[in-house]
């Protein structure tokens, strides 16, 4: 049956207002009220900064130092609807290969949205690290041999960086202890989680938008997962200790293949880790506690959680 | 048209408003062991002879396991703790889990050794067994070496005000029709990351260990073998938990 014209323009306009654009924009509930919004990526500063030693809260506790010299990921689909509005939808699908050690220092600007619904609250938030392709956009911050790297390895997330501690003691399998004071890692990881219902850490989930003016949203990713004693982050201790012990070749680094012979009992006391609300499957390795660091690293706003999570590989 | 119009938006709103009311539920929870055999853990043959395992309290909630802050208030509560017989097959009684209907989501539970904002330190409960969140009894056997074992695990919560296992992903709906709660256990998989092989006596000169050997060896807190089976216990093989309607 032939659609009439009216039918095929009817469609195309439901079409437009349901899927968004990159510069996509909201229906209204029926006010007037609009604003616009600028979507940043942040990165937490031990990202760019490391974390030292001490006794404060977010100090490595174990005397160690981490410092990061590459920090890529691919990051993309951003979306928030309203739990009040069906119409309203923001989509930016794109992915990006960023390097989060080079964002500017205003701020990294994702996406804007213009003409925004500011009538309701855009309370479902969400975002993804997933594997790139080669339809992830390079960023001008990340050179090709990186962005290569990412694409032809699937990777969601790449870091490289270093422990040291002049006093330090590399103990594989939790004996035979030697001086050790740096142990480098280079870690590629192609694990996709997609993190939602993110919020700011008081108040409501998602954002509420300035009418006539412009709303910072802020999607946050953080740099010291790998180092937390507890997936209960308000009471979790940061140590490093463990990654000097999973250097099973004595060679100064850990790869990858190390932490997968590194059983899990060997390097993580339980006097001082409780792994039991680990998001993600079971954690019998240390590289299945190093992957499933990657799952946590989502949060909104600065340090808000994002309280759900979906695996996507 | 306009009644059509108003025979759907009726029905909409009342699909809409029609969630089955909360009601208070009841129903016992039982735990259940597997018979005594012998498996293998990390190459050796291991046999117990007891595995008894001090449970509860258990708090059901319906948010997400890995965000165990935001369950302020469970959906159903095991309020009380027991001892569970984990090498016997048939039913245990361990108690009564009251709270609503609803859906469950995630669990946070202890191992009989709890830590309340009103405890000043880590306290044992009455069922745990000799004090203790376990205890763990039997041999394993390798290459001609047998090793006797016991241990005292001890599971303590992280902090004060939280559990030791803080959030577990659990699937089940609980309702009036719900008959029970199975918690179901395997001692078998505790022992899955236990280096047998470094218990074994080894020369000061660094060569191979003598062989055979039978040694006794208490696997007590601080040791590698204990930090194996508490990792086992709080992350990778806590127990099931099973809602069953009535037949």
């Amino acid at each position: 049956m032939k659609r009439s014209p009216g039918v095929v323009l009817l469609f195309a306009g439901v079409a437009l207002g349901c899927t968004g654009t990159s510069n996509g924009s909201s229906t209204s509930s029926g006010g007037t009220a609009t604003g616009r919004v600028q979507l940043f990526l942040e990165a937490e500063e031990n990202v760019t900064a490391g974390l030292v030693p001490g006794t404060a809260d977010e100090n490595i506790k174990d005397g160690w130092t981490v410092t990061y010299s590459r920090f890529l990921v691919n990051i993309g689909d951003f979306e928030a609807t309203q739990s009040a509005n069906a119409a309203g939808h923001l989509h930016a699908h794109e992915y990006r290969v960023l390097n989060l050690q080079a964002l500017p220092a205003s701020g990294y600007v994702w996406e804007t949205f213009e003409n925004v619904d500011a009538n309701q609250a855009w309370d479902r938030v969400s975002y993804a690290l997933d594997r790139a392709t080669a339809a992830s956009i390079r960023d001008p911050g990340v050179d090709q041999a990186d962005y290569d790297r990412m694409v032809q390895n699937g990777y969601s997330l790449y870091v490289e960086g270093s422990i040291t501690n002049p006093a330090g003691m590399a103990c594989p399998r939790g004996t035979s202890c030697v001086a050790r004071t740096q142990v480098d890692f280079r870690w590629g990881f192609d694990t996709g989680t997609r993190f939602s219902d993110c919020g700011p850490e008081e108040g409501v989930l998602g954002f509420s938008v300035t009418a006539g003016g412009t709303t910072a949203v802020k999607p946050t990713l953080h740099g010291d997962h790998w180092w937390f004693t507890t997936y209960a982050h308000d009471v979790s201790e940061r140590r490093a200790q463990w990654l000097a012990n999973c250097d099973l070749n004595g060679d100064g680094e850990v790869t990858t293949a190390e932490l997968e012979q590194t059983v899990a009992a060997d390097v993580f006391d339980t006097a001082i880790y409780n792994l039991s609300g680990a998001p993600a499957g079971a954690i019998n390795t240390a590289l299945d506690f190093a992957r499933t660091a990657t799952r946590t690293l989502g949060h909104f706003q600065g340090d808000g959680e994002c309280e759900g999570m979906q695996i996507l590989h | 048209m306009r009644n059509v119009l108003s025979l759907v938006l009726t029905g909409l709103l009342g699909w809409g408003c029609a969630q089955p009311p909360q009601q208070r539920v009841s129903f016992p929870l039982v735990g259940r062991g597997v018979a005594a055999g012998t498996f293998t853990a990390r190459g050796w043959e291991v046999t117990l002879t007891t595995a008894r395992l001090g449970l509860g309290p258990a708090y059901f909630c319906v948010t997400q396991a890995d965000k165990p802050e935001l369950c302020e208030t469970p959906l159903v509560e095991w309020a009380a703790t027991a001892t569970l017989d984990a090498l016997s097959p048939v039913d245990q009684p361990l108690g009564e889990i009251t709270g609503i209907s609803g859906e469950i989501r995630s669990v946070q539970f202890d191992y009989a050794i709890t830590w309340f904002n009103t405890q000043q330190e880590p306290s044992a409960t009455a069922a745990a067994p000799d004090g203790h969140s376990a205890v763990l009894a039997g041999t394993a056997r390798k290459d001609g070496n047998i090793i006797h074992f016991h241990a005292s695990v001890d599971v303590l919560p992280y902090s004060q005000g939280q559990r030791a296992v803080l959030g577990m992903p659990v699937s089940a709906t609980v309702d009036t029709q719900t008959a029970r709660m199975v918690g179901l256990v395997d001692p078998s998989t505790w022992f899955a990351q236990v280096n047998f092989d470094a218990l074994l006596a080894t020369p000061g000169d660094g060569g191979p260990p003598p062989s055979p050997q039978e040694i006794f060896v208490e696997l007590g807190p601080g040791s590698s073998a204990h930090n194996a089976l508490v990792l086992q216990l709080t992350v990778n093989q806590r127990p099931a938990f099973v809602a069953e309607p009535a037949p």
